[in-house]
């Protein structure tokens, strides 16, 4: 069965359409939620993406739009529905779609839309400050509105019962990290429950990217996640592709996927020290692998003239080309960096204190991790076949085809160990990058005028998912969606029965970002 | 007869407590309740400066001939006893002090009349175990001590106190009945018989009737002590009493019990054999081990001090363990430092747990509830009764420079020195209680910063707690008595030494003299002028470098985020790693519930938590037992069938059974 | 040289020296690092800062936080003194320096220490101050024990006498070789180093020591600070003078002596403080859940140390 006969066996009302390989139906705002659903519990769907959009000027009301993609078949449904502007309502897929949960919250703060009968209605982005009725993603709402100062109760859940007593970290740490807030529910210290509270700097990308041109959004999309900088510029870059229906030519295809694998050694090296070194406090690890990361980062500042990479991705291909020589000194980097921290790892992996501290801590079962529409390394570690580099692949990874890892035991032993296999087969892929890469352009015209398209790209952190309409030439709404956004909310069920002092090694086993998250 | 100051002192004292006894019941009014506890309180000062002249001067017996009138019953004062005497007066002196305010303050809770009357009759009853020199002066003293006890843990009339107080009187009375039994097979039968008849009557006993006789009386002397696991009622009962009496029970009756096994296990039986002293030794550990666990692991302020008391008794119970094995054993050195630490303990722990509980009942009396979850604070709001609590504390937690440690300390010692030159077997035997020992006082200090640190200081956990003010003088005053009387127990330790007969681990006869045990010197005033030293120069230090520091008030760091006193550690979670580290001692586990909000959403869930506390001697033990003789009661009710005629079948048959044994 | 004499220079010596400890076990762990360290002398200057500081003190707090600071102090001063670290012969040798006493002291530190910590009503002062107190209470017993063993060794309880017996003391008795092991573990535990705590950490959840003192600042803060680098320097130069008694100054000993004690001292303060740092940069941190296999393991060689030592004195 297609998912055009699902879909049509769902509600024989709807009439989808195929728009650049993703099937797109519209359904009133009463079907919404049991068709998410149906497509979910019965059919093996996954939530990528879910936003809403201001249409009052075009369509009286608010759009929404859920992405589902079947990972096994690779096919993407978007179901997208009205709202009218004067009852912006609907029954709540979070009711029965634990993964929407946080979009639908996302939706209510930013737009002022109201999924009825939510379990968890409380405010996600708006702190206590912001007044009621702000709803900064409107298009009446300008970017530099001054707003007032109001305190909005901002509840945290409390365990009931004698003797609990509530840890709050942040968002001012003791180390330099971004501002993040954690409660921890504790009798002792056995976590009970566990809750974030994050949005602390919100940066309004998604409002400074309206009304603009791509190549002026470029810089604000690449500075959405520092440490993503190649992965975030790609799936902004693919989405508007896509709207072009333009193909990029295989160099720059196979240029982009360097570097792509280049920030996911660089990060998963960096991650191998952190949770080693820091997580555990074997300075050992941390004290040499920054050291090899630093390498890597010190490469890229030399080739690409910056040390994050950025500016190089560019809707299109890619800014320049690069020579076959320095692509072959890059390889010899990485595979040197690859291997130093092999051994390193290695030696760390022979001390039983280090793995008796990474295993069994901050087990996620593979049934919360579809539940919570995981994606990333900590999908993988739980034992879920997920990863965009083969399911929505491009031309160059549809030619290099990279050896997915997984680990089933799902605690930050196997999220170690996921990174430390990806590090050796993303060495792989730059060697045989290095060895075959096509000669050609390396870019072509890229000008979309009209459409929408998600960008899908997996980045070292995780699957994004960049959500792109264009109206005559401009951006119209972009929603940059960051794997950390699926993954925060994994904290609350990863957490809850390890003690208090190892939930810093969990937290370093997902490694989310902050500022990815908070747009 | 002779009479002395001492004995006219000793004679006043009961008398005035008797007294005190009758006045109470004369009126319902506070002026009466005033006279009654200020009689109460002279008559135990003149008590206890009578016990202490006493153990300082001549220490030849007290008699009083002239109270020979109730079937030979004569009043002695023997120098152990005096110890116990001094003991029982000192602590009921502070008592009936603090009363005047107390019992006042909560005249709507308890009957005032009835509840002096039974404090003076239990304190009367105690004076005059100690001075029994017959088995039935004694048993008729122990039970009114029993009894009086019995009714001022149900004072209060509530619920719990009433089921506690029938678990108390359940085991209070299988122990008298016990030491009864026991007393009746070293005489014979006879319970008119002095001490000392009994004692020469019970060297001709055969060997098993002895260990018979000494079961009966462990058994019934370990259940008034608290020893596991006989102790259930003892954390039941004790925090139910009003507070003044809480301190009577843990700091004084249990001396009563130590006493009475002391008297009759190590004074009247003879000879008893190694393995006895060992299992002395080993009941005491098990005791201290499971009272400091679970008084580390307790969340209510009155019921840790209980637990504590099952701790101390246990130290106590094992030090007097040591004695006997060392005494049966040919090691008199071990043996002599054994007996003066118990001794020692016993004065020390008088002090301090009553000093704590009297404390307890002032923090109360300001909160209305004994739980320390909703405390903290404390020592901001009442610095001076905290002050108090902290010395107390401390001292319980036998630190140095307080007495509890030089008590340890000398035990310690005794055992290092014994360890040399033992055979393996004694060897084996003195390290188990060398490590369990340690075991158990390191858990009590846990314990006790527990209670001070999550009563006394952080912010208050409750409404009450922050409008908490410094109880009435009256209340305090005893307090700082009690904590001053712990201050002194370290700096004259060697005094207290002295006064208990234990002048040889004493060099010179100075008030501030060192203690000397195998060959170690420890010199405690010198220790606390020591530590004061290095206060001052703590201070100077600082003054040196710093001048007149300049201060600034800002709130407690909070991350960014406003704090509350939800936020701050509770007693359950500061003892969370030992409840976890020690789990299959103490059998209390964290039930946490959940509900999905949605019923279709099973990831968003509300949370509570509950406290699963099971006793392990309960369930495994006096409840099978209990259910046994239940079940056994409803198979010989079967018997009251209803008919005349059986009963009478049954009467005559009961008739020939006596007769043919009698035949 | 007279024992009063000797006792105030140790005295000095010790507390003049300590903050050098902390600072050289920084050092050269960030060497073993490949970074360049700050230097060893850092430690000085900024406890001179921060007794010239300001302090920020907590509304919520009582006077206990301000006691805790000087007894905390206090007791480092009675260790750094009592204890026989340059010479047997001081003043207390003999009367004051019992083991027994010492570990109640340590202990009347902690409870302090802890009392401090929660005083302020934060989480993390709760958080650290309940972790010290199960290490201090767990590790307890592994204290008394490992010191019996030298005790019933030497057949004094003071520790000068332990000492006293000089060079051919663990030749006489191997088996003093595993107390001495334990001893290490407590030092371990009750410094706040690796495996039980990370002192350099900057993750507050895992904290124990760091979370403890985080509320005290300035002068306090700095006094807190010094006691625990004279209890590190005190703990370190112990455990040489037991591994390597000959350098104390014997009593009545003459200049070159008093110089042998005083470099001895000084070397086996540096090589301790080396080594620490050497394990603190080659294991990881231990889970605090395994505290208790953890002081199970310390009490169990200790154990073994004390029965081994008087087994051959069973008759």
């Amino acid at each position: 069965m297609t998912t055009m006969d699902i879909l049509r066996q769902l509600d024989a009302q709807v009439c989808p359409t195929i728009d650049a390989g993703m099937v797109v139906t519209d359904v009133p705002r009463e079907e919404f939620a049991r068709m998410g659903t149906t497509l979910v519990q019965e059919h093996g769907f996954r939530l990528m993406t879910l936003f809403a959009t201001d249409d009052r000027v075009v369509a009286q009301g608010f759009g929404l739009r859920a992405v589902l993609v079947h990972d096994a078949t690779h096919e993407q449904v978007m179901i997208r529905t009205l709202l009218p502007e004067q009852d912006p309502r609907y029954p709540a897929l979070t009711t029965t779609v634990m993964a929407a949960h946080w979009y639908e919250r996302y939706a209510m703060d930013m737009f002022g839309i109201v999924a009825e009968g939510h379990p968890d209605p409380r405010r996600l982005v708006h702190h206590e400050n912001v007044p009621e009725g702000t709803w900064p993603l409107r298009k009446d709402f300008a970017w530099n509105t001054k707003m007032a100062h109001d305190d909005v109760p901002y509840p945290m859940h409390h365990v009931a019962g004698e003797g609990i007593y509530e840890i709050p970290v942040g968002p001012i740490h003791a180390g330099i990290i971004e501002p993040g807030h954690f409660r921890f529910n504790v009798a002792g210290e056995r976590i009970i429950t566990l809750e974030g509270k994050l949005f602390f700097a919100h940066k309004g990308v998604e409002k400074l990217l309206e009304g603009r041109t791509l190549l002026e959004a470029l810089p604000y999309v690449e500075r959405i996640s520092g440490d993503m900088a190649v992965a975030h510029a790609l799936a902004f870059s693919q989405a508007a592709e896509a709207i072009a229906g333009v193909a990029v030519p295989q160099r720059a295809a196979w240029l982009r996927a360097l570097l792509l694998e280049l920030e996911r050694m660089t990060m998963h090296i960096h991650d191998l020290a952190n949770i080693g070194g820091n997580g555990t406090g074997y300075t050992m690890l941390v004290a040499h692998g920054f050291r090899i990361k630093e390498r890597l980062m010190q490469c890229a500042e030399a080739v690409f003239g910056n040390r994050f990479w950025r500016g190089y991705v560019v809707p299109g291909g890619v800014r320049a080309d690069c020579s076959d020589t320095t692509i072959q000194e890059i390889a010899a980097i990485a595979r040197g960096a690859a291997e130093e921290m092999g051994v390193l790892v290695g030696t760390g992996l022979q001390s039983d204190a280090f793995r008796e501290r990474l295993e069994t801590t901050g087990v996620l079962p593979r049934v919360t991790a579809i539940a919570y529409g995981a994606v990333g390394v900590g999908a993988r570690a739980s034992g879920l076949d997920i990863d965009a580099r083969r399911d929505h692949s491009d031309s160059a990874y549809a030619i290099l085809t990279p050896a997915i890892v997984t680990e089933t035991a799902g605690d930050v032993y196997a999220r170690f160990m996921v990174r430390v296999r990806e590090l050796e087969v993303g060495a792989a892929l730059i060697a045989r990058i290095a060895r075959e890469i096509p000669d050609g352009a390396h870019m072509v015209p890229c000008a979309p005028v009209h459409g929408f398209h998600v960008g899908v790209v997996e980045s070292w952190r995780g699957e994004i998912a960049t959500a792109l309409i264009m109206r005559d030439g401009k951006i119209e709404r972009c929603f940059p969606r960051d794997p950390s956004f699926c993954n925060w909310a994994l904290f609350g069920e990863l957490g809850p029965g390890n003690i208090v002092p190892d939930f810093p090694l969990c937290n370093k086993s997902l490694n989310l970002s902050y500022s990815g998250t908070d747009l | 007869m002779q009479w002395s100051w001492t004995s006219i002192g000793i004679l006043v004292s009961i008398a005035g407590t008797l007294s005190a006894a009758l006045l109470a019941l004369c009126g319902r009014g506070l002026w009466t309740h005033r006279m009654v506890q200020v009689v109460l309180a002279m008559s135990t000062a003149t008590g206890a400066v009578a016990g202490v002249v006493f153990l300082f001067g001549n220490r030849v017996p007290v008699l009083f001939d002239a109270v020979d009138v109730l079937y030979g019953l004569r009043l002695v004062l023997h120098p152990l006893a005096a110890i116990f005497f001094v003991i029982v007066n000192g602590i009921a002196c502070a008592a009936a002090l603090y009363a005047i305010p107390y019992v006042a303050a909560h005249q709507r809770t308890y009957h005032v009349p009835m509840v002096n009357s039974a404090v003076a009759v239990f304190v009367f009853g105690m004076q005059t175990v100690l001075l029994a020199s017959n088995v039935i002066g004694f048993m008729f003293s122990w039970e009114l001590m029993s009894m009086a006890s019995f009714f001022l843990v149900m004072a209060d009339r509530d619920e719990a106190s009433v089921k506690a107080a029938m678990l108390y009187l359940v085991m209070t009375h299988l122990g008298a009945a016990a030491i009864l039994a026991g007393f009746s097979v070293l005489g014979g039968g006879n319970p008119l018989l002095d001490f000392s008849a009994l004692a020469t009557s019970a060297r001709s006993l055969s060997s098993p009737y002895i260990l018979l006789a000494f079961a009966l009386f462990f058994f019934g002397f370990g259940s008034k002590a608290g020893l596991v696991p006989l102790h259930v009622w003892l954390p039941e009962a004790h925090p139910q009493a009003p507070s003044h009496v809480s301190a009577l029970m843990s700091g004084v009756m249990l001396k009563i019990a130590v006493y009475g096994f002391i008297l009759t296990a190590m004074m009247l039986l003879p000879g008893l054999p190694p393995g006895i002293g060992m299992l002395v030794a080993g009941v005491g550990l098990v005791s201290a081990v499971a009272g400091s666990l679970a008084a580390a692991a307790n969340r209510d302020i009155k019921q840790t001090l209980a637990w504590s008391s099952v701790e101390n008794l246990g130290l106590i119970f094992c030090m007097l363990g040591v004695h006997m094995f060392a005494a049966s054993r040919g090691m008199p050195e071990l043996a002599g430092t054994a007996a003066a630490a118990a001794l020692f303990h016993c004065v020390v722990h008088a002090i301090f747990k009553s000093g704590l509980f009297l404390t307890a009942g002032g923090i109360v009396h300001a909160m209305h509830t004994r739980s320390l979850e909703r405390m903290g604070g404390l020592a901001v709001r009442m610095p001076v009764l905290s002050g108090a609590f902290l010395v107390l504390a401390l001292g319980a937690s036998a630190l140095p420079p307080f007495g509890a440690f030089f008590g340890e300390w000398m035990f310690l010692r005794g055992l290092i020195h014994a360890f040399v030159g033992a055979d393996a077997g004694t060897m084996a035997f003195l390290l188990a209680v060398f490590s369990g020992f340690v075991f158990a006082s390191s858990m009590a200090i846990f314990a006790m910063v527990k209670l001070f640190a999550i009563a006394c200081v952080g912010q208050p956990r409750s409404a009450a707690a922050a409008h908490a003010q410094e109880p009435p003088r009256g209340l305090v005053y005893p307090v700082l008595l009690l904590a001053v009387g712990m201050i002194m127990s370290g700096v004259a330790a060697a005094t207290i030494l002295r006064a208990i007969g234990m002048e040889y681990l004493v060099r010179t006869d100075r008030v501030f003299a060192p203690i000397v045990v195998s060959g170690s010197v420890l010199q405690p005033a010198g220790l606390a002028g020591m530590v004061i030293l290095a206060l001052v120069l703590a201070f100077l230090f600082r003054r040196l470098w710093t001048g007149d520091p300049r201060e600034r008030t800002y709130p407690t760091w909070d991350c960014g985020q406003p704090i509350t006193a939800a936020m701050e550690y509770t007693a359950t979670a500061f003892s969370a790693p030992i409840r976890f580290f020690f789990r299959p001692i103490l059998q209390n586990r964290k039930i946490v519930t959940t509900a999905a909000v949605v019923a279709t959403n099973a990831y968003v869930r509300s949370h509570t938590m509950t406290f699963a506390s099971r006793s392990l001697w309960m369930e495994y033990l006096h409840l099978p037992i209990a259910r046994l003789i239940t079940w056994k009661s409803t198979q010989i009710r079967k018997l009251q069938n209803g008919t005349i005629q059986f009963y009478l079948i049954l009467i005559f048959l009961a008739l020939l059974v006596a007769l043919v044994i009698a035949v | 040289m007279s024992s009063l004499l000797i006792t105030v220079l140790q005295f000095l010596l010790v507390l003049g020296c300590a903050p050098f400890a902390t600072g050289m076990v920084r050092w050269v762990k960030a060497r073993m690092q490949g970074r360049a360290g700050a230097s060893p002398l850092l430690p000085y200057y900024t406890l001179a800062t921060l007794f010239r500081k300001e302090m920020v003190i907590s509304p919520v707090t009582s006077w206990v936080f301000r006691v805790s600071p000087f007894v905390v102090l206090a007791t480092a001063l009675v260790v750094s003194a009592v204890l026989p670290l340059l010479s047997g012969g001081g003043m207390f040798a003999g009367n004051g320096d019992d083991f027994l006493f010492f570990a109640g002291i340590l202990m009347l530190g902690s409870v302090f220490l802890v009392l401090g910590g929660l005083d302020p009503g934060s989480a993390f002062g709760g958080m650290g101050a309940s972790r010290e107190m199960t290490i201090a209470t767990l590790i307890e017993p592994a204290v008394m024990v490992t010191l019996t063993a030298f005790a019933a060794a030497s057949g004094t309880g003071s520790t000068s006498g332990m000492l006293a017996a000089g060079g051919g003391y663990l030749l006489a008795h191997p088996a003093l070789l595993l107390s001495v092991l334990a001893f290490v573990f407590v030092l371990l535990a009750e410094n706040a180093r690796y495996p039980v705590d990370n002192p350099a950490t900057h993750l507050e959840l895992t904290m124990v020591h760091e979370a403890m003192v985080l509320e005290y600042s300035g002068p306090y803060l700095a006094m807190l600070e010094f006691a625990s680098s004279i209890k590190l320097a005190v703990f370190a130069i112990f455990l040489g003078n037991l591994l390597v008694p000959q350098t104390l100054l014997p009593v009545g000993g003459g200049a070159e002596s008093l110089v042998v004690a005083v470099l001895g001292m000084a070397a086996k303060l540096t090589i301790m403080m080396v080594l620490l740092a050497l394990l603190e940069s080659t294991i990881p941190k231990m889970r605090f859940y395994r505290m208790q296999e953890y002081s199970a393991m310390a009490f169990g060689i200790a154990l073994a140390g004390l029965v081994l030592t008087i087994l051959p004195n069973i008759v």
